[in-house]
């Protein structure tokens, strides 16, 4: 996926450069001079302009001769959230005015292994606003504005912590790296050390390749530090709190879309479902009529089965009992209730067998005397038990 | 009214009408949504039964042919007659028959009156035997009954010998009370 291309703009005492480059490679780069602010909105106007493409963002960044740079280590005790407010409250006594506002900003950084330093950077407001001016007229966003020292470390082939000495005419800046990045910049007049290696976009350029390198920075990364005036950076607090508001609108009503999407969608099944069954009304009438007296006469079936079931075998039960009975035993009465009671009366040598045996027939159970068992003298004058007894029939 | 005034109330306007949606016109949206999703989740559901419902109608055609076949077939289970008195009568008849064929005397057949609650389909009616024959005559009988069609079943059955003093060369009497019930078809209320 390509990325869209970024003008990287640096912008030093006298001389602004711009590069266009993507995927690491420069496509484009442009200098030209300035004297006076407004001066430099036309001369970045006049560079945009030139870039040969249409460019709608730009990183801008401010070289080390037209800023001031201070590094406070150790770092005051203060919160990283406080440190911009710090540095701008004490801006009289860490930077030079020289007669006009100065904007500036501050990062509290590691300088050497554990240790904090306080990195600040100053410049000129005119300088700020009409570079602003600038790219508003060329039609470019403004995505950073920062010092160029926090870039650079960024165009050498292997940036590692430590100095680096970018030269850049008749002085050079030791820019110190830390493992949070540029920490502490310094101007010196002549290059004691030799310069650092730059990548190889840049060397391609030739002998101009150190003069663009913070333009080349801005292209790979962003500054830590933000010059943006406090006008800007109040209309693009403006900027984006219209667009959080224009984005709030706009999901509301894409949620009203779906929602009435949706609903409409449902509406359509609905009526779509309800047309299908007017349509098939007459047929679907007869085809549940003709459903429901299947279920009824498949019930009627089931409760004939049920009924053909349960049909009575008082037979088995009579012929049960009176084979389980002695041949000496006889029964006077039998009555088989339709409640599963079966009584029994009749005359026998021993009630109490009769009782045993009447509980050896498989259906019934609980098997009882009820009422005495008295002895009398039978017709053919024989003494026998008189007995009357009581059992339950299992259910069936 | 100053542009700040304006920009206040129009502001306080926003405010007080997203408030009325949030709390009243989304609640009611969302409400109304969901009845409208449940109406047509159920209007689906129905017509699926419907399709259901009519793709399986050849096969219920048959399927009534055969259960129609089941129900003809069941008529000569069943007593005679549509109403309670025809089939009372016709039960008796079966009875009457029943014990004429076995040598039983009848003494009394009482139609009974109990309340119907065999089945929604079939109606019972009840009869009250009191027959007066020899063993043999009255378990015949009581075989008759229980392995005849139509489907006829004995509720009780009280069997005495009501003269045990009459000595071993008298002829045995024994005098039997049945309570038997039939089923029939009823005639369909409309």
């Amino acid at each position: 996926m390509s990325r869209r291309a970024v003008l990287g703009v640096s912008v030093a005492n006298g001389a602004v450069r711009a590069i266009l480059a993507a995927r690491n490679r420069i496509e484009w780069a442009g200098s030209t001079t300035w004297s006076a602010p407004h001066d430099l909105s036309d001369a970045i106007a006049r560079l945009a302009g030139e870039a040969g493409r249409a460019v709608r963002r730009a990183r801008v960044v401010l070289e080390r001769d037209l800023i001031q740079a201070r590094t406070i280590a150790p770092a005051p005790p203060l919160r990283a959230r406080a440190a911009r407010r710090f540095v701008a409250l004490e801006a009289p006594r860490l930077f030079r005015k020289n007669g006009v506002p100065l904007v500036t900003d501050a990062a509290i950084l590691h300088s050497d292994g554990s240790s904090l330093a306080l990195w600040t950077a100053a410049a000129p407001e005119p300088v700020v606003q009409a570079i602003l001016d600038g790219c508003e007229e060329a039609g470019i966003a403004v995505e950073h504005l920062g010092p160029a020292s926090d870039v650079l470390p960024r165009t050498t082939v292997a940036p590692t912590p430590g100095d680096l000495i970018f030269s850049n005419g008749g002085t050079a800046e030791v820019i110190s790296v830390g493992a949070d990045g540029t920490w502490r910049s310094r101007l010196i007049p002549k290059p004691d050390a030799a310069a650092v290696e730059l990548a190889p976009p840049l060397v391609a350029l030739g002998v101009e390749g150190s003069h663009f390198a913070a333009a080349y920075g801005a292209t790979v990364a962003a500054p830590r530090l933000s010059l943006l005036p406090a006008n800007a950076l109040a209309r693009r607090a403006h900027a984006a709190r219209r667009q959080l508001i224009r984005l709030c609108i706009g999901a509301a009503v894409l949620w009203l879309v779906a929602f009435v999407t949706y609903g409409a969608r449902l509406e359509f099944a609905a009526a779509s479902a309800q047309r299908e069954l007017d349509l098939n009304r007459g047929a679907l009438d007869s085809a549940l009529a003709l459903r429901r007296e299947i279920d009824a006469g498949a019930s009627s079936l089931r409760e004939f089965a049920s009924l053909t079931a349960s049909r009575s075998h008082h037979l088995r039960l009579i012929a049960s009992i009176t084979s389980v009975l002695g041949d000496s035993s006889y029964l006077v009465a039998l009555q088989i209730g339709s409640g599963g009671i079966v009584r029994l009366a009749g005359y026998a040598p021993s009630a109490v067998r009769v009782v045993a045996a009447v509980g050896r027939v498989p259906s019934l159970h609980d098997a009882r005397l009820e009422g005495p068992v008295t002895r009398e003298r039978t017709a053919a004058a024989r003494e026998l038990d008189r007995f009357a007894i009581v059992a339950q029939r299992d259910t069936l | 009214m100053t542009a700040r005034d304006r920009r206040v109330l129009v502001v306080g306007a926003a405010i007080v009408g997203v408030a009325i949606l949030g709390l009243r016109g989304l609640p009611s949206g969302v409400h109304r949504l969901a009845e409208l999703r449940r109406s047509a989740i159920e209007r689906r559901a129905t017509l699926e039964r419907a399709r259901s419902v009519l793709a399986g109608r050849l096969a219920a055609r048959d399927s009534f042919e055969h259960l129609v076949a089941g129900i003809v077939g069941l008529a000569p289970h069943l007593l005679d007659g549509r109403t309670a008195p025809d089939a009372q009568a016709s039960l008796s008849g079966l009875v009457s028959l029943a014990a004429g064929r076995h040598a039983v005397r009848v003494l009394r057949l009482d139609p009974v009156n109990v309340a119907d609650t065999t089945s929604p389909a079939f109606s019972e009616v009840t009869v009250h035997a009191e027959v007066e024959s020899d063993m043999s005559g009255i378990l015949k009988l009581i075989r008759a009954l229980e392995t005849a069609d139509p489907v006829i079943t004995i509720r009780s059955v009280d069997i005495s010998a009501p003269n045990t003093a009459a000595g071993l060369k008298q002829p045995e009497t024994l005098r039997g009370e049945l309570t038997v019930a039939g089923y029939y078809l009823p005639r369909a209320t409309p």
